[in-house]
């Protein structure tokens, strides 16, 4: 009985022992890819930034037939009447997915 | 004698146990006969044997017990020696066999735009590195390399001289992705590896290239904001320690110690990029059409001391124009001519040394020490009032206002806008200007200081003067930094480097902008005018001096305009300063027009409301589509908000913004059943600088005079490794410097990071003092 009992430990050590390493390797595994992951986002941002610079914005507008207009008109109204009032200042830029 | 005695010793061997061993077959050396102990001839019986094989038998045993007591006790002595003595060393030694340490790079902190758009940001990726002392065949793992790698990435020869240096380290490739990673891999080819690296990316390529510099291959800023911010944006390497197999991969269960890297900070400046795309295209076409060696314009925002938009161009040697890689508007000064004498008029004004009605004869020449100053256009002597003196910009005026001040107090403002001291920026490189110090003035510097020559100054300077006055006389510190944000996203205001001064009085700064509108409105800066708002501003022609000599250069000015808008409320300035303009030299000629078309932009771009009052009239027959109400206003040009809010809906299409002078006209140029272009109508509210159009009016269109494409230079003295990231599909890279995108700087095969820009630690020092002859002049409008 007391053999049955060590024999029965024993191999559950070496399962649980078998099982963290499989677990080490999987973990090694997405370790990896969560760095192949980040790197893609890297590229991506830098690809959707080089996109979305005025440059680009207005070669594109250029190339599907936009043009800038001949003259600009400011129509009055009524808040333009008033006397300007200044907000509490430049609202700072929303930075949440900027990084 | 017994025959026995002569008979072999039969168990000699057994006699030799314990001693010396005699080998088999051989007979003593020494004779029977002298053997010292011979063997009594009644051992020889069986009982005899016995005794003498026990006594054998426990020595032998003694001799086991003793030597295995001294094997176990020299066991003991070794384990003690292992596990005691040596345990530390052991242990370390052990430790260096399966512990790997792995650096952690740090990311590079991002530079943004005021609204978060990315101008400069790291991207981690992949270099291909060699140690060619493990290469045995440098042609056949060049062969095989080249093989994974994209056509025409590099020359073969190259590839091969690279993996025969006698060296341990040959950078190969820069810029290889995952997938290109992974090919290369699978071949296993010996010698070969990849090394993770950071690059510096601009996404805007040369936008604001001058403002945020450059970084080397090392990642290190080396001018502009990335050195201006160095420490911030470099972070802290982490580090990885874990166990490891002879494979290199991680033990399970195994020891591991993770410090994580904490990323650089990342910073928003105040820079527009959507306006200083246009700031760019506008400037660049200003440059070529004035047939100026390069030029300067910037435009901030007067209440905050914000730069927005900030351009440095230049002509280069092919005749196109581009942007620059110093900071010319910090690092070079020039002397500023007339746009510095709102200086001496508003430290007159607030001196009470005169009052904008205080009148002066004038003559059109006037002598000050042994020199003769005077006035560009030749004109009778006039009796001029203050206001007359600078809507004409007249140097014999404003001389001689200067000399009611006295010199002290003329240098006591002059460095109080902040002559002569850097600006709250503190950029890498930037020029404080030159200001002489008070003993060393001569006696035609109250001529030539007023008019604004004998000084230096910046561009950024200048501007800073113009809004104190549009800020009510308080000098806000100019800034380019609003925020910086860490790896956790916190973002914290960057705080002032200064606190505002308060240089003159809101009612010397209010007078003096009602003199500087004059100026636009019926002086030297009428090209000025924006449709639809007050402008106040300054026109400058300044001569230039000569850098080996005393004296000016005959026929080398800097033209210049300063000012802001609205009048009555101002939110932007605007300086634009050209050098060596050719068509001609006055700033009321060549910078003004400028000057207009980027503020027209501006106002548009942040939707900045037309002046109310006189500006804004009706063009369309008001007593065809007006109320009663609204003819009254129609004739006198005054909006009430009660008349708006009455008949804006109404007249909202034929309602236009026109100078004042106009209003009785109605123009055709502003009837949309009249005109065949296309018109975008654009409803202004009161808008911050913070939120602009989302889009840049497409009235902008800058890229109509896009800045001139660098030409594709090689600038490497040595091939460098080419860079895939930066690659152009279809070009050799290894001894061919890559071609920039259009607008580009000039870049080597490596990247823009070992570009051969100059930092920005120079400063061109250009200044004369006491020059024979001043001329200091501004046109007429033509």
């Amino acid at each position: 009985m007391l053999l049955f009992g060590v024999v029965l430990i024993a191999f559950a050590a070496i399962a649980m022992h078998s099982q963290l390493a499989s677990r080490q390797l999987r973990l090694n595994v997405l370790r990896t890819d969560v760095d192949a992951a980040e790197r893609e986002h890297q590229r991506l941002r830098l690809t959707v930034a080089e996109l979305d610079t005025p440059e680009q914005v207005v070669s594109s507008a250029y190339s599907l037939g936009l043009v800038g207009a001949a003259e600009v008109e400011f129509l009055p109204t009524a808040s333009t009447m008033e006397p300007p009032t200044r907000t509490a200042g430049p609202t700072v830029p929303d930075l949440a997915g900027g990084r | 004698m017994s025959p026995s005695w002569t008979r072999p010793n039969l168990h000699a061997r057994s006699v030799a146990i314990g001693g010396r061993r005699r080998r088999p077959g051989r007979a003593s050396r020494r004779p029977v006969g002298h053997s010292k102990r011979p063997v009594p001839p009644q051992r020889r019986n069986t009982g005899g044997v016995v005794a003498v094989d026990r006594r054998r038998s426990r020595r032998r045993l003694v001799a086991l017990n003793s030597f295995g007591i001294l094997l176990v006790v020299a066991m003991m002595g070794r384990s003690a020696q292992l596990q005691v003595l040596q345990r530390d060393t052991l242990a370390e030694r052990g430790d260096r066999q399966r512990l790997r340490e792995t650096v952690i790079r740090a990311e590079r902190g991002d530079i943004l735009d005021r609204f978060g758009a990315p101008l400069a940001m790291s991207v981690r990726d992949w270099r291909l590195i060699a140690d060619p002392q493990l290469i045995a065949n440098p042609s056949a793992t060049a062969d095989l390399v080249l093989a994974k790698l994209p056509p025409r990435t590099v020359e073969r020869a190259w590839m091969v001289d690279k993996l025969s240096e006698p060296t341990r380290y040959a950078i190969l490739v820069n810029g290889i992705d995952d997938d290109l990673k992974a090919k290369i891999e699978a071949a296993r080819i010996k010698g070969v590896y990849f090394s993770e690296r950071f690059r510096r990316e601009n996404p805007a390529s040369d936008l604001a290239r001058s403002i945020i510099g450059r970084v080397d291959t090392e990642q290190r800023g080396t001018s502009g904001l990335e050195k201006m911010l160095e420490n911030e944006l470099t972070g802290r390497d982490g580090e990885l320690i874990s166990e490891r197999s002879e494979r290199g991969t991680q033990i399970p269960g195994g020891k591991r110690t993770l410090r994580p890297a904490v990323s650089g900070r990342t910073f928003v400046t105040t820079i527009d990029r959507s306006l200083q795309y246009a700031v760019d295209g506008m400037t660049s076409k200003g440059i070529a059409d004035s047939g100026a060696r390069g030029g300067v314009v910037i435009v901030s925002d007067v209440k905050t001391g914000e730069i927005l938009a900030l351009s440095n161009m230049e002509v280069t040697s092919d005749g196109g124009v581009r942007s620059t890689g110093r900071n010319t508007a910090l690092v070079s000064v020039y002397e500023p001519g007339s746009v510095n004498k709102v200086i001496t008029m508003a430290a007159a004004i607030e001196e009470r040394a005169v009052t904008p009605q205080t009148a002066l004869i004038v003559p059109d020449f006037y002598k000050v020490g042994d020199h003769r100053f005077k006035d560009d256009v030749g004109h009778k002597t006039m009796r001029w009032t203050i206001r007359d003196v600078l809507v004409n910009s007249s140097n014999v005026g404003t001389i001689k206002v200067a000399q009611t001040l006295t010199k002290t107090r003329l240098d006591r403002y002059l460095r109080g806008f902040g002559l002569g001291s850097k600006t709250a920026i503190d950029f890498p490189g930037e020029s404080a200007g030159i200001m002489l110090p008070l003993n060393k003035w001569t006696s035609t510097s109250i001529g030539t200081v007023p008019i604004g020559q004998g000084i230096s100054v910046t561009a950024v300077q200048m501007l800073s003067v113009y809004n104190t006055l549009a800020n009510g006389g308080v000098r806000m510190p100019m800034r380019l930094l609003r925020s910086s944000v860490d790896d956790r996203g916190v973002e914290t205001p960057v705080a002032l480097r200064e606190q505002p001064v308060t240089v003159v009085s809101s009612a010397t700064a209010a007078t003096m902008t009602s003199m500087l509108v004059d100026v636009v409105d019926k002086g030297t800066g009428r090209a000025a005018h924006v449709k639809g708002y007050s402008v106040a501003g300054k026109t400058g022609t300044a001569q230039k001096p000569n850098e080996r000599s005393r004296g000016y250069r005959a026929g080398a000015y800097v033209a210049s305009f300063a000012g802001y808008f609205p009048a009555e409320s101002p939110r932007l300035s605007v300086i634009v300063v050209l050098d060596e303009p050719q068509t001609s030299i006055y700033g009321g000629v060549v910078a003004a027009p400028l000057f207009a078309e980027v503020a027209r932009w501006a106002g548009q771009h942040y939707r900045i409301p037309p002046s109310a009052g006189s500006r804004v009239v009706l063009t369309p027959d008001p007593s065809t589509v007006l109320s009663a109400e609204m003819r009254a206003v129609a004739r006198t040009g005054n909006w009430s908000a009660a008349t708006i809010r009455k008949n804006a809906l109404p007249a909202a299409a034929s309602i236009a913004s026109r100078p004042a002078s106009a209003a009785s006209a109605p123009s055709s140029t502003v009837l949309p059943s009249t005109r065949r272009e296309p018109t975008a109508v654009t409803i202004a509210p009161v808008a911050d600088l913070a939120s602009p159009s989302t889009s840049p009016p497409t009235t902008a269109a800058p890229a109509a005079v896009p800045v001139a494409s660098a030409p594709a230079t090689t600038a490497t003295p040595r091939p460098t490794a080419p860079d895939l990231a930066r690659r152009e599909p279809e070009r050799p890279r290894a001894t061919v410097a890559p071609t920039s995108p259009p607008s580009s700087a000039p870049v080597t095969a490596a990247g823009a990071q070992t570009s051969g820009e100059s930092t920005s630690t120079q400063t061109n020092v250009v200044v004369a003092t006491g020059a024979a002859v001043v001329s200091n002049v501004d046109a007429p409008n033509p």
